[in-house]
């Protein structure tokens, strides 16, 4: 025939598509009331479409008054869907208007259907005369009935203007409600198109224009600008969906780099989900179902019920779960992991989850293991060490008394030969032995106790008595060196609780530290100088002061590090027990560069009998 | 042990522990010999009525001046007494220092007496070599 049979099929068409696609989208997801109503209209529309070609193509009365009627109502239904459509998606507006809507047009369609009426007469025309051929664009011909108009005809617009009303209060309230412009935009479209519907309808019933009705254009239009609307969320869902697995993305390359396993256990299912890093760390394969048991199973036996414990508490406090626990695995070896995790409730209610992450740390634990191992060797070592220096104090020591028994002996014999023997030399030879030999006894009951003991024993006792001795233990060092030792111990000095043995073991590493310190001196300038005085509240304090080129300020923090040394055969661990012991006795000690020359080792101990508050 | 012919030897002794040095000048004694003892270097240099000794035994460690700085000084005088190093630190660098300038010995505290006395015998009974 012409273009119109072709138009006409495709408003309908696409208003097909429009309600099949919404009403897809409606039954699955909530809420559904809006894009059912929508699919409704547009359906309703596809009607209305259809029955506008129809009518164009007849001029028989019988036959357009079926129409006409049907149109009538499909315009009904299609008004009145939009409308509930438009209310329920926009979630305001007046309910009167709403009302008002199916009401009028309700009125005006009585006139349709009114009994013993007869064909023609309706809503529109009281009664149709005639139909003529009418010629529109490209020569298309179609058919206009002309009649007698209905003034009843003026409810229908009524209605459309009740709903003109609607949507724009609406559209105002949802602005003013911080929709910004979308309700102005939306809003403004709808009301566009229904002024449009309206006034043709209008032009082509008083004959004004010479076209078929156009109302399912414009209602495709109004339904084009609602599935905008409608489908800004589906696009940003969908947006937010590839965003969301962007992020996943994102989060899958992280936990890649860092190493991280991740995983999700439902408590109430008991059931895990763990990434592939997660299921290797385990030995788990990658379709294998994992619960709580298999999960347990999986570790060393020695850690299934502190690892069992550690989630008990952590679903009982509903806090973080941290535990190191070791995975055996099949070449006999052991991985350590870490797993940090937390619960949280899930989103539907009473299912618990917790999720978390696993990390492989064996590398790590092995350096700690093997730094343990290290530092307990060297413990022993710098005891062994310090016991050294503390022997061969000892043993100079004890060649003063073993030597002079051996000449008094000797003497003792060459005396014996005189004639007479001189019984009094005799006798203070024996005394002398005696002496010596005691001396010799307490040299070796020192070492005894130094090697012995391993607690630390306190008791009071005299800092200038364990200065003296421990100058005696370094003066042969100091003499042999040509270092100037001197002690300094204020008078009525407090007793100071200590473990004589430690202290002296620290008191001299740190005088032997000191006369290193001062050997690159000329001798005359080689001092050292150990002294004791009080030292604020309750505690004595002790310094070591050297007089030699003193310490680079960026070595005073690291001193007392394990392992770090200036000298070039030193292990660097005699200030670090030095400061173990120290702080075993609740002392401090700390080095210091002297404003003069040299440097300064000073440390405070506790003084006997003060209460201390810590 | 004969010990005739020693009677008129005098020996210094300088030792800074006392029962050390008491029992040194004992075995001196005994063996017939004139020992004097004093506790340190300085007291040595102090001491003007000394004689002039036949041999000197010198310990090594002393409070103050060493007994090495005193036999350097010694020779620095000219004074060619001959000295025998007693040390209770038997250090290779004290060891060193000692046997540096003229010395007849080095023994430890710890050696037999037996050892200093041949030491001394040695040296008195034979004409003083050059150095």
């Amino acid at each position: 025939m012409n273009w119109m049979t072709i138009a006409w099929p495709m408003v309908a068409a696409a208003c097909l598509t429009l309600g099949m696609i919404e009403l897809n989208i409606g039954l699955w997801q909530r809420p559904r009331a809006p894009r059912l109503l929508f699919a409704l209209s547009a359906f309703t529309v596809a009607c209305v479409a259809g029955l506008e070609l129809a009518l164009m193509r007849t001029d028989v009365l019988a036959e357009w008054w079926t129409l006409m009627r049907l149109l009538d109502i499909a315009v009904g239904v299609m008004l009145v869907s939009l409308m509930a459509f438009i209310w329920t998606y926009f979630g305001n507006g007046r309910k009167w208007l709403v009302l008002a809507v199916p009401a009028l047009y309700a009125l005006g369609l009585a006139f349709d259907y009114l009994p013993g009426a007869p064909a023609g007469s309706g809503m529109t025309y009281k009664a149709v005369t005639a139909f003529r051929t009418a010629e529109t664009f490209g020569g298309a011909t179609f058919h206009v009935a002309e009649g007698v108009p209905n003034p009843w005809n003026v409810l229908p617009y009524l209605a459309v203007l009740a709903q003109i009303a609607f949507v724009t209060d609406a559209s105002v309230r949802w602005r003013h409600k911080g929709g910004g412009w979308r309700p102005v935009l939306v809003g403004g479209a709808v009301v566009f198109f229904f002024l449009c519907g309206g006034l043709q309808a209008a032009l082509v019933e008083t004959g004004l224009l010479n076209t078929p009705y156009m109302i399912s254009w414009a209602y495709l239009a109004i339904l084009i600008a609602m599935s905008i609307e409608l489908n800004a969320d589906v696009l940003a869902g969908a947006r937010l969906a590839s965003q969301l697995q962007e992020s996943e993305r994102r989060m899958d390359l992280a936990s890649a780099a860092a190493d991280l396993g991740l995983w999700t256990w439902d408590v109430g299912s008991d059931t895990f989900w763990a990434t592939s890093r997660a299921r290797a760390m385990f030995g788990f394969s990658e379709s294998e179902h994992i619960d709580r048991a298999r999960f347990l199973g999986a570790l060393h036996p020695d850690d299934r019920e502190a690892t069992n414990q550690a989630i008990e508490d952590a679903l009982a406090t509903r806090s973080g779960y941290d535990v190191e626990y070791r995975v055996p695995l099949p070449d006999s070896k052991i991985r350590w992991i870490a797993a940090r995790g937390q619960v949280e409730r899930g989103a539907r209610g009473t299912s618990t989850l917790m999720r978390g992450v696993v990390l492989d740390v064996s590398t790590r634990r092995q350096t700690e293991l093997e730094l343990q191992r290290l530092h307990s060797e060297l413990a022993h070592a710098s005891r062994v060490s310090m016991m050294g220096q503390l022997a061969l104090a000892l043993a100079h020591e004890l060649s003063q008394p073993l030597g002079a028994i051996l000449r008094n002996t000797e003497a003792a014999e060459l005396f014996l030969e005189h004639d007479p023997p001189d019984l009094d030399e005799l006798r203070a030879i024996l005394v002398d032995i005696r002496h010596d030999d005691q001396r010799a006894g307490a040299v070796i009951d020192r070492l005894r106790a130094g090697l012995k003991r391993r607690t630390i024993a306190l008791r009071p006792l005299s800092l200038s008595e364990e200065l003296a001795s421990v100058a005696a233990l370094a003066r042969g060092d100091a003499m042999a060196r040509k270092v100037a030792l001197e002690i300094d111990a204020a008078p009525d000095l407090p007793l100071v609780m200590g473990d004589p043995v430690q202290l002296q073991q620290v008191l001299l590493n740190l005088a032997l530290n000191a006369m290193d310190a001062v050997e690159q001196m000329p001798a005359a300038k080689r001092k050292v100088m150990l002294r004791a005085q009080r030292h604020g509240e309750g505690e004595v304090e002790v310094a070591v002061k050297d007089s030699g080129p003193g310490i680079a300020p960026e070595r005073l923090g690291r001193l007392f590090e394990p392992f770090f040394t200036t000298k070039a055969n030193g292990m660097g661990i005699g200030l670090a027990i030095s400061r173990t012991i120290i702080e075993a006795h609740g002392g401090r000690i700390w080095p210091e560069n002297n404003a003069d020359e040299g440097a300064t080792f000073r440390f405070t101990l506790p003084q006997a009998g003060v209460a201390r508050s810590s | 042990m004969a010990i005739s012919g020693v009677g008129n030897l005098c020996i210094g002794v300088v030792d800074d522990d006392e029962s050390l040095r008491r029992s040194v000048a004992r075995l001196l004694r005994a063996a017939g010999m004139q020992p004097m003892t004093y506790g340190s270097a300085e007291e040595f240099r102090a001491d003007a009525g000394q004689p002039r000794f036949d041999c000197l035994v010198l310990d090594v460690q002393l409070p103050g001046m060493s007994g090495v700085d005193l036999r350097n000084e010694l020779a620095a005088e000219g004074d060619e007494t001959p000295v025998l190093f007693v040390t209770a630190h038997d250090d290779p660098s004290v060891r060193a220092e000692a046997m540096a300038g003229p010395c007849i010995g080095y023994l430890r505290k710890t050696d037999a007496g037996s050892e200093l006395l041949n030491a001394i015998r040695r040296v008195v009974s034979l004409p003083a070599r050059g150095q």
